[in-house]
């Protein structure tokens, strides 16, 4: 594990190892380099509260700034959201679907506090962060733990957050976490 | 959307989310690194200071 200069926010740092292409990403140089890029997308964690609430504030910022770049981006004179659902849906498909905050349930919630289509300047707005804040607590946190805290951390504020490629929800992920500790003795 | 958060980046030079503008730009700046290592960030390397990064983390033009 090692702090992370881009997400502060993640106080026990990031578990760079989980970037070494495995399986048949090993087999060329462009899935190696997709694995890792994925791999990045898919753990960098823009935290909504965390254990430093005030580095989590700038997390969710960049976030909020994020949503607001995937919907006025374009990708070879396509919406760059097409570009993003081409990617996700597939592998949602095969794998499933993201079980960390998506870029759409921000951008409902930014919807809902800032209103529809929100400029840039109406955005970067300190008190509407503290309201977009505030309604994005009210939606789940992610059912699998894909980072690593303490036992004695609120899992919930530690782990809550938008990826911009989340992890998937796994079935068999999922009951495995139910069988170890928290959710029994040691 | 490495360009689109440069841009983003640009628009709020000056005000209290600048720092998180630039982050946007070096997360998606990394993420473009990993899958082509070609790629220029000339904002991350004009700017990286501002953020009191480690100059090992500095990326290479």
């Amino acid at each position: 594990m090692i702090l992370s200069p881009l997400f502060p926010s993640l106080k026990y740092g990031e578990d760079y190892t989980q970037y070494i292409p495995r399986g048949h990403y090993t087999k060329s140089g462009a899935l190696k380099a997709y694995f890792k890029s994925m791999m990045w997308y898919g753990r960098m964690t823009f935290i909504l509260k965390g254990l430093e609430p005030a580095m989590a504030r700038g997390d969710t910022r960049a976030a909020v700034l994020l949503v607001h770049a995937i919907r006025s981006a374009t990708v070879n004179g396509a919406p760059a959201l097409d570009a993003w659902t081409g990617l996700y849906s597939p592998t949602a498909f095969f794998v499933g679907r993201s079980d960390d905050l998506t870029i759409f349930q921000y951008g409902d919630v930014i919807d809902q506090v800032y209103g529809s289509n929100a400029t840039l300047s109406a955005l970067a707005n300190e008190s509407m962060l503290d309201a977009f804040i505030i309604e994005a607590s009210k939606l789940p946190a992610p059912k699998i733990l894909g980072m690593v805290i303490q036992f004695t951390d609120d899992e919930e504020e530690a782990t809550k957050g938008m990826r911009f490629m989340g992890q998937r929800f796994v079935p068999d992920a999922f009951i495995f976490r139910q069988l170890i500790f928290r959710n029994v003795g040691t | 959307m490495l360009a689109k958060s440069d841009e983003i980046y640009q628009s709020l030079a000056g005000t209290d989310w600048e720092a998180d503008a630039l982050r946007l730009v070096a997360f998606f700046g990394v993420g473009s690194k990993l899958l082509d290592d070609s790629v220029q960030i000339l904002a991350m390397r004009k700017h990286w200071r501002m953020l009191s990064w480690p100059t090992s983390v500095l990326p290479p033009v």
